[in-house]
């Protein structure tokens, strides 16, 4: 007995166990999934800002030190925005007031991390006959006549720190930030709470704008039920499709179980690993459902053929579908398990559990779609009756049929020809792809969602919404006193400021210049650091003392040793962030004697960058794992090394127009994307297991090479057909998601479907005919075949 | 049959190769970010200028924070960045053409240029007392005479277009801001109010008696000398119209700091703090004051006519013309 026919052997045991103890199967796989679905229920749907960030890199490890007093990545601004004349008026003021109070009671708030013009720190430095008197701004109370608010505009007008970060310079908007302690943020809360919030206050000739990655998540936890929702209409349409070409309960039903199977072990897996779900992650799980019916159907329509051929029951029928689909099957799962589990390597948390919960999921394939289908079929009682009249079946013949004729004909030139062109091409322009975001605004929503619209609001009033901090570091205590020092902040505040994106910069040496100015009788050309560390101490010194303990932390810390300079962006597109991160390194190379050194980089787009250049680096190494991953299942599965390669050209092809199509769509690989191009990738070879196997096992049955493609085609290609219409037809509905993300992805399914269908139906027979892999032909046929071949392509 | 072997040889190699490629850029290949490089604009928003000087139609010169020295050639429209060579505050610029021009600022700094600016050198001969002192003013007179003014008592004057340098002030602690030069006739305007003047060129000071005690920081003569303003914190407006002897106060209509002054075309203008600017007629008895755009509330350092248009220095560089159009270079 060879090796291959002892496995054949071995898979015909357990097959034939299967189905004789299939009671005994199926009670098992039902114990477990009501087990599971206990489990599964109570699975978490939420956002972990901490899941997003790469724990080891080293700008995390500074974000982390310094994040408390420097800001932190959930920071949230809510701009008020007056439509006729000024924000200087008690009505709007008092607005501003109430919005800075009543954010101190949300959950999870870093409560002195609230700065508006009407919080206590908002400090009014003048000159006075004793020397220098330091006030709040707007605190505690509004002011109410004209006269006192004449004042009031003209103390903002002179404090750097205020007019233009927190009131905007045409005076006709004010901001208020607020941060929260990344360990208490629940952003389904602070979403709710936030928008109580800016409701009560909206009206009166007052816009409200409010951004920030809480919001950002609150808005996706938002349309949570519509996501729900778009999933069950997606979920009716492929019954009503798959009900619709297969004509039975069981080519609808089965493939539908195989999927909520899956679905309930996966979760209920992810639940016992106390791992919760990420709403963006939704996408991945409705595109591992598609793969498990897709399996589930190729049984069906290999049961139905084996019925057609004269099986004489159902049992029969179903063993024979099952002995031949389990190993393409099998492959198919194997290698979708393999290729998302590379991702685990990107040492991102929320990628790794994506990558675990995704493997799991796809393994359960395994039992769900090619033990249960064949299992359940079995029982099937009258299996040639129809349950509608409607027969799609000579329309997929006659598409299948010129599949055939591409394969046994000349024309299949003519389809390997146009598929290296097209691999060509969109080799090329996939090196269009941005890493990070491609688009202003977040990529997870419209453009013309309200968040999008808010955000682009506040950047073009204000310097910009989202923040880094570079923390600046002298040699010891004090040192960042020194005029030299100081100049060095500045000089790399003016230097960052020249990058168009960035809208401001803010740093202790801004506080500086701005106080002896003011100690000099409001002269700007004394708006400069003192002579030496003592001037600065003592500038320094006099701001501190006129106001509350801890009201400078957010620029330096008590030893003026570590300072923060904040950099505001008006975008956190992938493009933006490297810039400003190679700037810093740029400046710092510039200047090798300068007396302090640069740490990158905190604050959202700190963090932002760190996984921006963890996915860049491990891009190239998780596709190529990926590959090297599927080339070792399918040398191992056909014992050929040959194998390998000749399945990695639809997976090559599915990546290059993947990923030229992500950056036709302006679509950037990041956190989100990441996972489900992984995942995709693998997509594209799975229909190409089905088809090629049985054309294999025509061959070794002794079948000609047309006759063995004909009958593969009619068969598998049948159920590829089917899956991918009926698939692609339903994942349209995604592109009415309010969430842009959803969308995106939902087109990118129909394209790797699409792309796998056409492969599978087209390119691969063609390669067959005109590669002739060893491993496809038996020993000693192939030669034969090839004669045959070379009489029809010469005639 | 050689074509078949290497055929054959090619496939049985060619998986091994592909495997051991994957491998390597699994392992290996670490693709590094790059950002994009941004050219430096001239004028930046964190730019603030002290000094501007008109030498010829079109060419502006400005001066200030930093060690920035540009210029434009073509009224505003491109701006060059000039090689200072130093990162020190530059306060002031006066040139006599589009070659020649002194420049003065802190930690006792002067540079000259007499090739447009290509190139600027530190001025040699320098009085010690100028060391480390913030000089604030430099003004020049049409018969190639300079003077600067600073801290500490400070005044410096030059001959030769900045060739050789003399101190001619009285070391004090009460610094000068601004100086007014006309013929022999020079006016000092300083902290707390105070006016000096003299009528020989430098060699022979008087105090003259000045109605306010709050710093002046700008003083001018008229185009035909008849008529001295100086201008000062808190919005103060000293006019004099004896060449300098005697100061009376005249209502500005504003109580915001003003930080320079100038004749201009038959009348005065003056500039100060929060976007404000001052025009006067030719008697500099009633001021009009006016915000250069809404909601501009940006301070200006130095002012200078040239044509019909005023040039602006501070924390914007921009011009006005006679329509009160306000240009802001960028």
């Amino acid at each position: 007995m060879n090796p291959s026919q002892e496995h054949q052997g071995r898979l015909f045991r357990f097959v034939e166990f299967c189905i004789r103890r299939r009671v005994l199967v199926v009670a098992v796989i039902a114990l477990i999934t009501a087990l599971m679905a206990v489990l599964a229920v109570r699975i978490e749907i939420k956002t972990v800002f901490d899941d997003l960030l790469p724990a080891n890199h080293p700008y995390i490890k500074v974000h982390e030190q310094f994040k408390q007093n420097f800001g932190g990545s959930n920071l949230v601004s809510i701009m008020l925005e007056v439509e006729d004349g000024d924000i200087f008026k008690p009505a709007v003021l008092s607005k501003v007031q109430k919005v800075t109070q009543d954010l101190q009671y949300i959950e999870g708030v870093n409560q002195f991390q609230i700065i508006s013009l009407a919080a206590k720190k908002a400090k009014e430095v003048r000159a006075s006959t004793e020397g220098i008197d330091i006030k709040p701004l707007m605190w505690p109370s509004v002011p109410q006549s004209a006269e006192d608010v004449a004042k009031l505009k003209e103390a903002v007008l002179h404090n750097p720190l205020i007019y233009g970060a927190y009131v905007s310079r045409d005076l006709k908007a004010a901001l208020i930030t607020v941060d929260f302690y990344d360990k208490e943020v629940r952003y389904d809360r602070i979403f709710d709470q936030i928008g109580k919030i800016a409701r009560s206050v909206e009206g009166d000739g007052v816009a409200v704008r409010v951004v920030g990655e809480p919001m950002l998540y609150g808005w996706v936890n938002h349309y949570l039920p519509e996501t729900g929702r778009i999933f069950l209409i997606t979920i009716a349409a492929l019954i009503v499709l798959l009900f619709f070409t297969a004509r039975t309960w069981r080519g609808t039903l089965l493939p539908l179980l195989a999927g909520v199977v899956s679905a309930v072990w996966a979760l209920g897996a992810a639940r016992l690993a106390g791992l919760h779900l990420d709403p963006l992650v939704i996408v991945v799980a409705f595109l591992i459902s598609a793969r498990a019916i897709s399996h589930s159907v190729q049984l069906v329509i290999h049961y139905d053929d084996e019925l057609a051929k004269g099986a004489p029951d159902s049992t029969a029928a179903a063993k024979a579908a099952m002995t031949a689909l389990f190993k393409p099957g099998m492959l198919g799962v194997i290698a979708d398990a393999g290729c998302m589990i590379v991702v685990i390597l990107t040492p991102i948390p929320l990628l790794q559990k994506v990558a675990v919960i995704g493997t799991v999921w796809v393994s359960t394939i395994a039992v769900s779609a090619c033990v249960l289908t064949p299992v359940l079929l079995s029982w099937i009682r009258k299996p040639n009756s129809y349950a509608h009249p409607v027969n799609i079946q000579p329309v997929l013949r006659w598409l299948l049929q010129r599949c055939i004729g591409v394969a046994t004909t000349r024309a299949r030139y003519v389809v390997i020809a146009l598929t290296a062109v097209l691999f060509v091409a969109s080799g090329i322009y996939a090196f269009n792809l941005k890493v990070g975001d491609a688009n202003p605004g977040s990529p997870i929503l419209w453009g013309d969602s309200r968040y999008n619209l808010d955000a682009a609001a506040i950047n073009q009033r204000f310097a910009g919404a989202d923040r880094m901090f570079v923390v600046v570091s002298g040699a010891g205590t004090d040192s960042l006193k020194e005029p030299k020092a100081l100049a060095t902040m500045a000089a790399f505040q003016a230097f960052m400021e020249n990058q168009p994106e960035v809208g401001g910069t803010v740093s202790m040496a801004d506080l500086v210049p701005v106080m002896k100015r003011i100690l000099r009788e409001g002269n700007p050309r004394y708006e400069e650091f003192g002579a030496n560390s003592g001037e600065n101490g003592e500038i320094l010194y006099l701001f501190t003392s006129g106001t509350d303990p801890g009201d400078i932390d957010r620029f330096v810390e008590p030893q003026y040793k570590d300072a923060s300079v904040t950099i505001f962006f008006r975008d956190h597109k992938g493009e933006t962030i490297r810039t400003a991160v190679s700037r810093v390194e740029e400046f710092a190379q510039k200047h090798p004697d300068s007396p302090v050194r640069f740490q990158l980089a905190g604050g959202l787009i700190g963090v932002l960058a760190a996984a921006n250049e963890i996915i860049l680096a491990k891009q190239i190494e998780s596709i190529a794992l990926a590959l090297l991953v599927l080339v070792i299942c399918c040398a191992v599965a056909y014992r050929s090394l040959a194998a390998g390669m000749f399945f990695m050209v639809p997976v090559l092809l599915s990546n290059t127009l993947t990923f030229a199509f992500m950056a036709w769509m302006g679509i950037g690989m990041n956190v989100n994307t990441l996972p489900i191009a992984a995942l995709g990738i693998g997509l594209g070879v799975d229909y190409a297991f089905y088809v090629v196997d049985e054309i294999r096992e025509e061959l070794h049955k002794g079948n000609t090479l047309f006759g063995s493609i004909e009958r593969s085609l009619l068969s598998a290609g049948r159920g590829v057909l089917v899956t991918a219409a009926t698939l692609i037809t339903s994942v349209v509905i995604w592109y009415f998601s309010s969430i842009r993300f959803q969308a995106e992805m939902g087109m990118l399914m129909a394209l790797w479907l699409f792309i796998s269908a056409a492969s599978s139906l087209l390119l691969m027979p063609a390669l067959v005919v005109v590669l002739k892999p060893a491993f496809v032909f038996k020993r000693g046929v192939r030669k034969q075949a090839e004669t045959g071949v070379q009489a029809t392509a010469t005639a | 049959m050689t074509v078949n072997k290497v055929w054959r040889l090619l496939s049985a190699v060619m998986p091994f190769a592909v495997i051991g490629g994957l491998l390597y850029a699994g392992i290996f290949i670490k693709p590094a970010s790059v950002g994009a490089s941004v050219a430096p604009p001239v004028l930046a928003p964190r730019d603030a200028f002290y000094g501007v000087a008109m030498p010829a139609d079109g060419v502006i010169w400005a001066v200030g924070r930093g060690g920035k020295i540009v210029r434009s050639d073509d009224d505003g429209r491109k701006w060059l960045l000039q090689p200072a060579a130093t990162d020190a505050n530059l306060q002031s610029i006066t040139a006599w053409d589009a070659e020649r021009a002194v420049v003065v600022g802190n930690d006792g700094t002067v540079l000259q240029s007499a090739d447009g600016g290509r190139s600027w050198q530190a001025a040699v001969g320098l009085p010690a007392e100028a060391a480390g002192r913030k000089l604030i003013r430099v003004r020049r007179s049409a018969d190639g005479r300079v003077y600067a003014v600073g801290e500490f008592g400070l005044v410096l004057s030059a001959t030769g277009f900045g060739a050789a340098w003399d101190s001619i002030g009285k070391r004090e602690d009460v610094g000068w801001n601004d100086l007014a030069a006309r013929e022999n006739t020079l006016i000092l305007a300083g902290e707390f109010g105070r006016i000096r003047r003299s009528g020989d060129g430098g060699r022979n000071w008087q105090d003259v008696a000045s109605p306010v005690k709050s710093s002046l920081l700008g003083v001018a003569f008229s185009a035909d000398g008849r008529l001295a303003v100086a201008v000062g914190l808190d919005g103060v407006v000293l006019l004099s119209t004896d060449d300098g002897q005697s100061w009376r106060a005249v209502s500005s209509g504003t109580r915001e700091h003003l930080f320079a002054v100038t004749a201009h075309n038959a009348g005065w203008a003056a500039v100060g703090d929060k976007g404000l600017l001052l025009r006067a007629p030719a008697d500099a008895q009633t001021w009009e004051v006016r915000r250069l755009a809404e909601n501009s509330y940006a301070w200006h350092a130095d002012i200078e006519a040239h044509a019909d248009r005023l040039y602006l220095a501070g924390a914007t560089l921009s011009a006005v013309g006679q329509d009160n159009k306000l240009e802001q270079f960028k």
